[in-house]
């Protein structure tokens, strides 16, 4: 399990990570969303022990990753958003190579490197030199090296990044597998939907601070959730309508085209249901009520925007 | 994934090495370097031949030229090596920075000093197989004797651990700088000091207390060298240059061959001790300079190369206390808000 508590890192005057807060349980698959700069790749590389936080501390199976590194780097597997190969080795001498950085040699790295490659399928590749491998090949050789110490816990920073859609699709299918075998995969990416579709949970960053964390089906309500209401309404009664909407503390916003108003409602479910309620009450001839069907995207923007807006209010 | 690799045997060899090693083998460097050295060295060592030759036929020929061969072939070695070592060892980290794989092998079980003793290790064997290849062409001097197999073994050590101190800054500027121009620039110009203070200091030094000596006791003569031993004495200075290389070799070459010019005989740094009044030629530092030299090469070598590891540690730093530092970095930045937002665990909606 990894608990990230309190975590703060600054440079120089930007602050990258802001009392960032996480728990992440075993053998989830867990995505890690927020736009360029958010601070994914800070908290990684100080979960992996690359980077000294100025505050906070991470644990991973109760033990401080900054005291325990050596030991807590065995159950940790790190592949970062670039490749970080060896040119002139061959895929078997590149895994050959971390395997003895691991303390594993002879038959058994001979062993492992054939199992890791068949894993990530690039069995045909095994002697081809690095160089000579395509972008998908090295991400997935890449995946193969953080696996070669067989880790706990595989953190992945933006494996997707620039891979065409066929690669995509083999690396989801590999880490469907790795996940199947019980491992624990935190991923990151700055988009949402591409995790939604292989992760059980899913945390959003925006200025270095977690801002939204569930499991996938949760972020799906959520994003139901995200896209305005729409309330079809007798024309003549729109001004009672706009009266009664501004008393309820859930109505971010309300436009109107027409008789059809469009209402940015930020309850739950209930509390649609209150709204809904308390128009009928006042004798509103209601004809429609809906809400239209959200996307990630939208859920993604909208929580990256609330905090934009916030942020420009306060300043 | 076969639960065997899952008890982890601790590591035997150096993966670091093992893969220097490898890549080496594989490229042409390696040979070219070798080959370009013996290029050089081999037309001094021709024209060397081809005199003692002449020399023999005519009838004249003594086994000291061939000494005096060898002493260039030293220095001239000495001074190719102190010019292809810091390009060789100058990127082996930086190189690694550049291709960002460095980080990679810092979350493996290797810790910054392994990583740093595979990286010295693989230079220093490539460098010492340029050293090795030359052997055949100082091994000329055999042809009329003169100088042991050991003595030029001796000179071939000193060589070596003279290419293992300058490998070290290289090293080090490799692990302090993320560019690999800015570490070579760095390596040289640092060397270039090094050398030239090392080798200044114990002079001027002398000469200061010579002078002070000289407006002492020899008022028209400020800057009489040799004093007597009635004066100052200042002549432990001379065991600054200890820390130069230059000195070292100078040593090595005087105590095993000897500079002889006609009647002056020259054995190295004892021979130093006539100019200085309060030492004779018995002084045991004198007599040792070249090991002694070695020991604190080797010395300042592992303490660059400790340093080196320290540099190249991610997290280097004792870890503070929590609290602590939460408190410091809370404080927002001026014209910085602190996020206020909260994470929300969803049941019911979006914040």
């Amino acid at each position: 399990m990894i608990e990230i508590k309190h975590l703060y890192k600054r440079y120089g005057r930007f602050l990258a990570l802001n009392d960032f807060n996480l728990k992440v349980n075993e053998g989830e698959l867990f995505g890690f969303v927020g736009s360029n700069g958010a601070g994914k790749t800070t908290t990684m590389r100080i979960c992996v022990g690359l980077l000294k936080a100025d505050g906070g501390e991470v644990l991973i199976d109760g033990e401080k990753m900054l005291r325990n590194h050596r030991k807590l780097a065995e159950k940790v597997g790190y592949v970062p958003d670039y490749f970080g190969v060896y040119k002139s080795l061959t895929a078997s001498e590149y895994l050959h190579f971390f395997a003895s950085a691991y303390g594993i040699y002879g038959s058994d790295a001979d062993r492992l490197t054939d199992e890791l490659l068949d894993l990530v399928n690039l069995s045909h590749k095994k002697d081809t030199d690095v160089n000579g491998l395509s972008r998908g090949m090295k991400q997935r050789l890449c995946l193969a090296r953080g696996m070669v110490h067989n880790p706990d816990i595989l953190f992945l920073d933006e494996p997707a990044s620039g891979l065409d859609p066929k690669a995509r699709f083999e690396l989801k299918e590999i880490l469907k597998n790795l996940s199947a075998m019980g491992k624990t995969i935190i991923i990151s990416s700055h988009i949402l939907p591409e995790l939604a579709e292989m992760c059980t949970s899913v945390g959003i960053i925006d200025k270095g601070h977690l801002v939204l964390q569930g499991s996938i089906e949760e972020i799906h309500r959520a994003a139901a959730m995200s896209s305005p209401l729409n309330l079809v309404v007798n024309e003549e009664q729109i001004d009672d309508v706009f009266a009664i909407l501004q008393s309820n503390p859930f109505v971010q916003k309300v436009t109107a085209r027409g008789n059809i108003l469009q209402i940015v409602f930020t309850g739950s479910k209930d509390d649609e249901g209150r709204m809904l309620a308390s128009l009928i009450r006042a004798n509103i001839l209601v004809s429609s009520f809906y809400r239209e069907e959200g996307s990630l995207e939208s859920l993604f923007m909208q929580i990256v925007g609330n905090n934009t807006k916030e942020a420009a209010k306060r300043r | 994934m076969s639960e065997q690799t899952k008890k982890l045997k601790k590591n035997k060899r150096n993966a670091v090495l093992y893969k220097e090693m490898t890549m080496d083998m594989k490229r042409p460097k390696i040979l070219i370097i070798a080959l370009l050295i013996n290029l050089f060295l081999a037309p001094i060592g021709i024209c060397f031949f081809i005199g003692i030759v002449i020399a023999a036929m005519n009838g004249s020929c003594s086994y000291r030229v061939l000494a005096w061969y060898l002493i260039s072939m030293v220095y001239v070695e000495a001074t190719m090596l102190l010019f292809i070592t810091p390009a060789i060892t100058a990127g082996s980290v930086s190189l690694e920075k550049e291709r960002q794989t460095l980080d990679v092998l810092l979350t493996t079980r290797m810790t910054p000093w392994e990583i740093i003793k595979g990286k010295y290790g693989s230079d220093f064997i490539l460098l010492s197989f340029m050293v090795v290849s030359t052997f055949p062409l100082l091994a000329i001097v055999f042809i009329y004797g003169g100088i042991s197999f050991i003595q030029l073994l001796y000179l071939g050590l000193v060589l070596i651990v003279f290419i293992g101190f300058i490998s070290c800054f290289g090293i080090f500027f490799s692990a302090l700088t993320k560019n690999t121009i800015l570490s070579v620039i760095l390596t040289y110009l640092t060397l270039m000091i090094y050398f030239a203070f090392t080798f200044m200091l114990p002079i001027i030094l002398l000469w200061i207390i010579a002078g002070i000596n000289s407006a002492l006791y020899y008022d028209n003569d400020l800057f009489y060298w040799v004093t007597t031993q009635d004066f100052i004495n200042g002549d432990f200075l001379i065991y600054l240059g200890t820390f130069n290389p230059i000195y070292m070799i100078f040593d090595a070459i005087g105590s095993t061959i000897g500079y002889d010019i006609e009647d002056v005989s020259v054995k190295g740094m004892t021979s130093v001790a006539e100019l200085l009044p309060h030492m004779t030629e018995k002084n045991i530092i004198l007599k040792l300079w070249t090991p002694i030299s070695m020991i604190e090469m080797v010395l300042i070598s592992l303490g660059m190369l400790r340093l080196s590891a320290v540099f190249l540690n991610p997290v280097k730093g004792k870890d503070r206390t929590v609290k602590k530092r939460v408190k410091k970095t809370n404080t927002p930045v001026k014209g910085e808000n602190k996020a206020n937002t909260q994470a929300v665990n969803i049941d019911n909606g979006v914040q």
